[in-house]
């Protein structure tokens, strides 16, 4: 019986894993314009990089946010479904989420450049897990017509993951 | 196919030009002070590499999020060559150059994959450095989370080992493909573009 359970267990688990692809890819290069929900995604500021963390929609920890931070800053506030464009100085920069477990990311940013950075709610002990990962271009760009600018502070959906409780 | 380039005429025709100035002194001809450096006579600059132009390389070097760390550099090579815009060779096949680890991750339990992100720094000929940028290179592994959410609901505690399942590692095998743009303006004579090829030599 529990030889059978854990056999059912795996065929699941190795199910699932099926449908999660490994991406280890060269980040493509620049292509026609990303429109969102919210509009079409703009270039970097002259003599800046840009930074577009995304979170997609889904059923893993939809109730909690990502938010992001760099030093004592917080940049973003992700609900699923959402993303946020941040400017940044040339230069390498260290993004992170906190909560159970902090995740972080280095990136090197160089002008004129737009980098793409995933966030999703992994599994944690008590709670989800928010972890940046690096992205790229063509990940965003399917994922887009799905995703609306945060809004800050005002967003309306951003005060629900605060009432229901967060990931960082 | 190779890359065409424009070369940088302006630029360096302004170098040239200013030297050629010396040549034509308004009075008396006056026998030079000193002998100019050999590199200031030796070769018109009116021949290099622009700011911006592409450059496929390949990652010379297996790289793993499992042993990479922040800061390790790495093998590249040039796989195109760079030409002129009239097809002469300025960096050839091969060139080599280096990279570095901007940031690495090892895959954790609770099937967290591993992370990579890699940068371009520079290709090597002779004692000429060539910036390389914008190289953008990076992803992670298999992300496990999901898989074992899903045996943790169907399971219950039964498949808590579960938890302790890593995500994949992000596996970049040598000979990976990738693109960058060279990020300054170079002078390339022909002696440098000799010096590419092959094994960095410093100059005699």
């Amino acid at each position: 019986m529990g030889e059978h359970m854990n056999r059912k267990i795996l065929a699941i688990a190795l199910a699932a894993s099926a449908l999660t692809i490994g991406t280890s890819v060269a980040i493509a290069a620049d292509g026609p314009p990303i429109t969102t929900k919210s509009g079409t995604l703009g270039a970097p500021a002259s003599g800046m990089g840009q930074i577009v963390f995304f979170r997609p929609g889904s059923i893993m920890g939809a109730a909690l946010g990502c938010t992001v931070h760099e030093d004592d800053k917080e940049l973003a506030r992700l609900g699923s479904g959402k993303y946020y464009v941040v400017s940044a100085t040339p230069g390498k920069h260290l993004y992170f989420t906190k909560g159970e477990a902090t995740d972080k990311l280095n990136l090197e940013v160089e002008a004129d450049e737009t980098y793409f950075v995933k966030c999703n709610i992994g599994m944690g002990i008590a709670a989800g897990r928010a972890n940046l990962s690096p992205s790229d271009r063509d990940t965003f760009a399917k994922k887009a017509k799905g995703l609306t600018m945060w809004a800050g502070a005002k967003d309306k959906d951003d005060k629900k993951d605060d009432k229901k409780g967060d990931a960082k | 196919m190779k890359i065409a380039i424009t070369m940088c005429a302006t630029a360096f025709a302004v170098a040239a030009t200013g030297a050629g100035a010396q040549d034509t002194p308004a009075g008396p001809v006056v026998p030079a002070l000193a002998p100019a450096p050999p590199s200031m006579t030796a070769v018109p600059l009116a021949r290099g590499v622009v700011m911006n132009t592409p450059v496929i390389l390949a990652i010379d070097a297996p790289l793993t999020s499992k042993t990479s760390k922040i800061g390790d550099t790495f093998p590249i090579r040039l796989i195109e060559a760079v030409t002129s815009s009239t097809g002469e060779v300025l960096i050839p096949i091969g060139a080599r150059g280096q990279g570095e680890v901007i940031h690495a991750a090892k895959a954790r339990a609770l099937g967290k994959p591993g992370e990579m992100i890699l940068a371009a720094r520079y290709l090597q000929c002779g004692d000429t450095r060539i910036p390389l940028g914008h190289f953008k290179f990076g992803g992670r592994g298999d992300d496990h989370s999901t898989a074992i959410m899903a045996g943790m609901v169907a399971g219950g505690l039964v498949a808590a080992p579960l938890m302790f399942l890593s995500g994949g590692e992000m596996m970049v095998p040598a000979g990976t493909s990738a693109n960058a743009k060279i990020t300054a303006d170079v002078a390339m004579t022909p002696e440098v573009t000799a010096s590419c090829a092959g094994d960095v030599k410093p100059k005699e």
